[in-house]
C-alpha cells in the first residue's frame, strides 16, 4: 500500500522503574536469567492511559500546534474492558472533535494504528491524527514471558507531508494467518503461548513473508536501508530475522533496546523507531517491521527528513538512563501479582 | 469519590484548569468564580502550567481507604511558575531527589480505583525533573 503521509511528531515513554531478569530467575530458581538483562515495569500508579499520555504529549509537542482527527490506542493491556482509552485520552489533551477508538493486536497494535492513520490523511479525510502503542504487558508468574513482558507507550502524530516533516511513510504491507502461538481469553489475567512454537510458524513466517513482499513490491533491497527495525520479542530474534532477510548487524543495532527495558508489546517497533528517529540523518530509509501474535506482521518504508524542531526534546536513549532497580516484591505487588 | 463529581471536575484534575480574573488578570487554581484579589466576578478558564518548584513535600502512611494501594504517598507543595501555589500528589518518588527549589513538571497518574468494578479516577501528580 502506497502511503502519502508524514510523521510530524514522535514520542515514546519508558516507565523509570526496571526489574533484572536474575532477580526474577533468583525468585523462581529458573537458572541464571532471562533472555534479556532487564525489563522496564509500570508503576503503581501507571497504565496504558497515563503512559500514552506521556508519549502523546511528547509528540505533539514536537508535531506543533494543529487539529488532530484521529486517536488510535493500540493496547492488550487496556484499563478497561469497556470504555475507550482514546476517549479518555482525547478528553485530557483537549482535542474532543476526533475519531478515537482502540485497537489490539497482541504485539503489533501500534502499527496497526499507524497504517490507519496514515491511510486516514494518505486519503485526505483527516489533516492529522495520533497514533499510539502501549502495553503493560502481563506475564504468568514464573512463565518465560514474564523474563521480558515490560512496559512502555509510543506515539506518532501522523498528518500531510508540509516539507517540515520529521519523515515520511512511503509504503506498508500487511500480512496475517491464523496461527495459535500466543493468546489471553477473556476476563483471563495472564496470556497462554506454545513455547518455541511462537518462533518459526509465528514471529519468523510473518516478519520473512511482510518483508519480502514489501521488498518485492518497492524494488528495494536490504541495503537500499539505514536502519532495519524488527519486533523484539527477546534480544535475539530480532538479530536472526534480519540476517535471514539480509540486513546486517549495523542496520538493527540503533532499535535495539530489548536487553534494556524488555517486550513493551504493542509500544515494540514504535519505542525502537523513536530511538532509531533520535539519531537519524535526511535521506536514511528505515525499514520497520511489527509482529503480532495471532498472528501477522506489518512492514513500513519510512524515509527521513529533518531533525524535529523541539529543542526541549530529550533523545529517548539518554532518558532510559534515569532508572531504579526495584526488587521482586515491589514488582509484584505493583503489577497486581500479591494483593493486600 | 463519586464517578459523577470526578467527572465535573475531571478538567480540574487532568488538565490544571483553573481561572484568571479579567479585570486584575490574577490567576488561581482550582478555578473560583469570584476573583480572591479584587472581588471581580469576570473569570475565565485558564489551563496552568504545568512545571513549577518543589516548596517542601510531606510523607503519607496512613491516607485515607481509597488511597491505600498508593502507600506511601507523597504530598508536594509546588509553586507553579505562573506563582500560584498548590499541594498535589508526587509521581516516581526518590525521597533524597526532594528537595526545595527542585524542578517539577505536572503529568497525569492513576489516583484511585474504585475497586475492580468501579471507574478509575486519574489526575495530576508532579515529578522532579531538575535537582536545584
Amino acid at each position: 500500500m502506497k502511503h502519502n503521509s508524514a510523521i510530524l511528531g514522535y514520542g515514546a515513554y519508558v516507565p523509570r522503574y526496571r526489574i533484572r531478569t536474575e532477580e526474577i530467575a533468583r525468585v523462581w530458581q529458573g537458572g541464571g536469567s532471562g533472555p534479556n538483562k532487564m525489563k522496564a515495569i509500570a508503576s503503581q500508579d501507571e497504565d496504558i492511559l497515563t503512559m500514552s499520555y506521556e508519549a502523546a504529549v511528547q509528540a505533539l509537542r514536537m508535531a506543533g500546534s494543529g487539529p488532530i482527527q484521529a486517536i488510535l490506542v493500540g493496547s492488550e493491556s487496556k484499563p478497561y474492558a469497556v470504555k475507550p482509552t482514546g476517549s479518555i485520552l482525547s478528553d485530557i489533551l483537549g482535542f474532543n472533535q476526533t475519531l478515537a477508538v482502540d485497537l489490539e493486536f497482541a504485539c503489533k497494535a501500534g502499527t496497526e494504528a499507524m497504517q490507519m492513520i496514515s491511510g486516514m490523511v494518505s486519503s485526505g479525510v483527516i489533516e492529522r491524527g495520533l497514533a499510539i502503542g502501549a502495553d503493560t504487558a502481563q506475564g504468568r508468574p514464573a512463565d518465560d514471558l514474564e523474563y521480558t513482558a515490560g512496559s512502555g507507550a509510543a506515539a506518532v502524530v501522523i498528518g500531510r507531508r508540509n516539507g517540515n516533516e520529521v519523515a515520511r511513510i512511503e509504503y506498508s504491507v500487511s500480512y496475517v494467518t491464523d496461527t495459535p502461538d500466543f493468546w489471553r481469553r477473556p476476563t483471563r489475567p495472564y496470556p497462554s503461548h506454545l513455547g518455541r512454537f511462537t518462533g518459526e510458524p509465528a514471529y519468523f513466517h510473518h516478519i520473512t513473508s511482510s518483508v519480502k513482499q514489501l521488498l518485492s513490491d518497492t524494488g528495494l533491497k536490504p541495503e537500499d536501508f539505514t536502519y532495519a527495525i524488527f519486533h523484539q520479542p527477546n534480544p535475539r530474534f530480532p538479530v536472526e530475522v534480519g540476517r535471514r532477510l539480509g540486513f546486517t548487524d549495523a542496520q538493527l543495532r540503533p532499535g535495539l533496546l530489548n536487553e534494556i527495558i524488555g517486550n513493551t508489546y504493542s509500544a515494540n517497533t514504535l519505542v525502537a523507531l523513536s530511538a532509531v528517529l533520535d539519531e537519524s540523518k535526511k535521506g536514511d530509509r528505515i525499514l520497520l517491521a511489527s509482529f503480532g501474535s495471532g498472528a501477522g506482521s506489518d512492514a513500513f518504508v519510512i524515509e527521513v527528513n529533518s531533525k524535529p524542531d523541539d529543542d526541549g526534546y530529550i533523545p529517548l536513549k539518554e532518558r532510559l538512563k534515569n532508572y531504579i532497580e526495584v526488587d521482586y516484591s515491589i514488582y509484584a505487588r505493583w503489577r497486581g501479582k500479591i494483593r493486600k | 469519590m463519586l464517578p459523577i463529581s470526578y467527572w465535573r471536575n475531571r478538567k480540574i484534575y487532568t488538565r490544571l484548569l483553573g481561572s484568571r480574573c479579567k479585570k486584575c488578570g490574577a490567576e488561581f487554581f482550582p478555578p473560583v468564580k469570584v476573583c480572591k484579589k479584587c472581588g471581580s466576578r469576570e473569570m475565565e478558564e485558564l489551563e496552568m502550567p504545568k512545571t513549577g518548584v518543589l516548596v517542601s513535600f510531606t510523607k503519607l502512611t496512613e491516607p485515607s481507604y481509597e488511597f491505600e494501594e498508593y502507600v506511601p504517598l507523597y504530598l508536594g507543595f509546588i509553586r507553579l511558575d505562573n506563582g500560584v501555589q498548590l499541594v498535589a500528589p508526587l509521581a516516581d518518588v526518590v525521597e533524597e531527589e526532594l528537595k526545595p527549589g527542585a524542578r517539577v513538571e505536572a503529568t497525569v497518574r492513576k489516583w484511585a480505583e474504585d475497586g475492580e468494578e468501579g471507574i478509575i479516577f486519574y489526575g495530576y501528580k508532579f515529578r522532579v525533573v531538575k535537582q536545584p
